[in-house]
């Protein structure tokens, strides 16, 4: 080991297991609830949510593996991780059809398993007595899988997985967790009107297996389109000091996923009978028309029904790049501020949310799981402050 | 010294003791299951058909929210019977008076569509409750309690079936839902068979839910005499055959059921002893239509007591009625599965905002926020 004594500061090889339960859901799952409401003077109870009897936690076990290192007197250091999370019993809203006068109810609707690779580095590449410079970068590549789903749980077959739609989404087994599943966006027809893809079925209304594409938004199907989680995702950044100057920068980023941009998808109506006289985005002049019939943006007419809807047209990549702050200071040599009393005086300039790039201007990505975003949210203000810390 | 201790001792005892106590929580917001009774069941119906927000969307300051008086005011749209004066931007009725966006992808859909099952389930869970194979063995308040199980159940039917038939016509084709009403829920409806419910045959409808369950009320409430015009008596009962005859007699130019729905208008004249409003009393802004008690012409009528009667506009309001709305809010679909609804509607707003969904159409700018006059 001597012969490492050079070179080698601390490595470390660690492993943990455990498991531990979860039940952020609200009480009172198990049995169904009543709001009590006045009925002109009596007591009366109205139903407030559908209860599952048989409802318990759901657990979690987590299994992480991994090494710890640190090189040439801290110059180098970080880790590199594998973790495995299994979540059996997981609680989900589980929807029905809401003639049964609710939509939804609470249940362990089945198994569920995220694993990935968490990798942290930091690199010292100055320290000097009045100089130090470091950087530091973390990644995680996570996978995700909905494991197990019972059969009360599988009620309709796509693609060959089986589960349950939810709004938008199937949770299938087999699949990643909130995996689109919405119409499929076919380009434009030669009238410049919007298609999408739909089974064709034969005379009798027997599946052929063939895709077809149709102008009819109401008679498309549903198809399977991708799903929210990144590929990469972490953040990275620096920081220098220089004889009492400090600055600091910091990033976060995702690579890969999908969103859905519903702020684009309300820029690009189609005027109506009053639906007109709102903003559109500026991809509106790219329209389809015997101009421009290359476009695969719909045409521009007025009282043209369902053509912005829902669709994985508006199915964007939701890779970004976030400038999470940056933090500049200067600290009074200590020989002067101590003559008066004062152990340390920093100046400084803050800056949180700088700036985002994300593929579209508008689009902000950055804070959904389960890939909606909305254009009425308002993504994190861009704040600026200035200080002067004392420490006596 | 050591008495000291052991008095600490005891007393973390009795303190580790108390905390564990914890676990038996009772609720205090709301009752659970067992807590209810057929009677806080029954009132419920009544009491569910003037709640505020009962569809989920107040509290998103969709301001049409309040349950069947809402529901009255949208089918009046509908007929174009309401004449908007003024500022036509706070019409909150707009899509059904124009007959724009009323489809399943539409948050207003859920105005009936929810609400009319909501109360088609709190009248099964009354019928289920009690034993309806002979009616001779139930006592006086079960009677009257499955009467008006029945009575409601047929109602809403009755409505609902009405809202969504298609009937031929000569501007529109579809005879694919040609004759089709709606799925049908009975107490005995599994979430399996719920899933995969087809809409049910007008005819069926009629003949197997609506007639019947108003032959049981009927008989059920034919010794009954209703305490106020709040509750279901057998004049309403009449009335709501008279009404599902016309409609059957009108659908297929029968004149045996014409004769059927004036013998039962006839009968509700004489039960209830009402007696039509004279002009004066109809063009009575005041008490011709807002009080079921002003005249002498009115059934039966809802009761809307002080928490009923809020503003939808007011997010910010009181604490009590943002509790109460978040509690309805989260009575509508889970978070992810609004997707096709969320273009539209604000997540949450600064309250110095309301919003006013301009048109329900997806994929169109279809939310604009106004700032509030002060």
């Amino acid at each position: 080991m001597e012969s490492t004594y050079e070179w080698l500061d601390n490595l470390k090889l660690k492993a943990s297991i455990g498991s531990q339960g979860n039940d952020n859901i609200g009480n009172f799952r198990y049995t169904n609830t009543y709001t009590i409401e006045n009925a002109n003077g009596k007591v009366s109870t109205v139903f407030n949510a559908k209860g599952s009897e048989n409802i318990t936690w759901e657990t979690n076990s987590n299994f992480n593996a991994g090494v710890e290192f640190s090189f040439l007197r801290g110059t180098v250091s970080g880790g590199v991780e594998y973790f495995l999370r299994k979540t059996t019993d997981m609680l989900l809203s589980f929807p029905v059809a809401p003639s049964l006068g609710y939509s939804s109810y609470y249940a362990n609707v089945g198994d569920m398993r995220n694993s990935g690779v968490e990798i942290e580095l930091n690199f010292t590449p100055i320290r000097r007595e009045h100089v130090q410079w470091d950087i530091n970068l973390n990644m995680t590549h996570l996978r995700n899988k909905i494991t197990m789903l019972p059969p009360e749980r599988r009620n309709k077959q796509v693609d060959g997985y089986s589960g349950y739609v939810s709004g938008s989404t199937f949770f299938g087994e087999g699949l990643p967790m909130y995996t689109f599943y919405m119409r499929k966006y076919a380009g434009v027809s030669d009238e410049g009107l919007s298609m999408w893809y739909m089974d064709e079925t034969d005379d009798k209304g027997n599946p052929t297996g063939k895709r077809v594409t149709t102008t009819e938004y109401a008679k498309a199907s549903d198809y399977l389109c991708g799903d929210p989680i990144p590929d990469l995702y972490g953040g990275f950044g620096t920081s220098v000091n220089f004889r009492g100057f400090d600055l600091s920068v910091a990033f976060t980023y995702q690579i890969g996923g999908l969103a859905y941009d519903s702020g684009y998808a309300a820029a690009m109506y189609s005027p109506a009978n009053k639906t007109t006289g709102m903003n559109w985005h500026k991809d509106i002049l790219k329209a389809w028309s015997a101009d421009n019939a290359s476009s695969d943006i719909p045409r521009l007419q007025y009282e043209d029904k369902d053509q912005n809807n829902m669709s994985d047209r508006f199915l964007m990549d939701a890779s970004y790049l976030n400038l999470q702050n940056i933090n500049f200071g200067y600290t009074l040599p200590a020989k002067f501020t101590k003559k008066v009393g004062i152990e340390k005086v920093r100046v400084y300039l803050a800056c949180e949310n700088v700036w985002y790039w994300s593929k579209r201007q508008g689009f902000d990505p950055r804070y959904s799981y389960s890939g909606s975003t909305s254009q009425a949210t308002y993504s994190p203000v861009r704040t600026i402050s200035g200080g002067i810390n004392i420490q006596f | 010294m050591k008495k000291a201790t052991n008095i600490t001792l005891a007393t973390l005892a009795a303190a580790l003791l108390a905390s564990s106590c914890i676990k038996e929580a009772d609720p205090y917001e709301i009752a659970t299951e067992d807590q209810v009774t057929l009677e806080t069941l029954i009132e419920g119906i009544p009491a569910s058909l003037v709640q505020a927000g009962s569809a989920g969307y107040a509290q998103d300051g969709q301001a049409w929210d309040f349950a069947l008086p809402a529901i009255h005011i949208a089918t009046e749209s509908m007929t174009g019977d309401i004449a908007i004066g003024g500022n036509i931007g706070y019409d909150w009725f707009a899509q059904w008076g124009t007959n724009e966006a009323l489809g399943a992808d539409y948050a207003v859909g859920a105005l009936t569509w929810n609400n009319y099952y909501a109360w088609i389930m709190a009248a099964n869970n009354v019928i289920k409750q009690i034993d309806a194979s002979d009616f001779s063995s139930l006592d006086a308040t079960q009677k009257s309690y499955l009467g008006f199980a029945y009575a409601y159940r047929a109602m809403f039917y009755l409505d609902l079936v009405r809202l969504y038939e298609f009937k031929e016509n000569n501007y529109t084709e579809a005879p694919e839902v040609l004759g089709l009403g709606v799925p049908v829920v009975l107490p005995e409806t599994t979430e399996a068979e719920a899933k995969n419910n087809p809409r049910a045959k007008v005819d069926d409808i009629y003949d197997k839910v609506i007639f019947p369950d108003l032959d049981k009320a009927e008989e059920l409430l034919s010794g009954f005499t209703a305490p106020d015009k709040y509750t279901i008596s057998l004049a309403l009962v009449y009335g709501l055959k008279a009404r599902a005859w016309l409609e059957r007699g009108t659908a297929k130019e029968d004149n045996a059921a014409y004769a059927q729905a004036a013998e039962y208008a006839r009968q509700a004249i004489t039960a209830s002893g009402c007696t039509p409003l004279t002009q004066e009393q109809w063009e009575d802004p005041t008490n011709g239509f807002n009080s079921a008690t002003s005249n002498n012409a009115w059934i039966w009528g809802l009761a809307l007591p002080s928490e009923s009667v809020a503003n939808l506009f007011l997010l910010h309001g009181a604490h009590e009625y943002r509790e109460r709305m978040e509690r309805l809010r989260k009575r509508r679909l889970p978070l992810h599965q609004q997707q096709p609804l969320q273009q539209y509607r604000p997540a949450r707003l600064p309250p110095s905002f309301v919003a006013r969904s301009c048109s329900q159409r997806p994929g169109e700018g279809v939310l604009r926020l106004q700032k509030k006059t002060p």
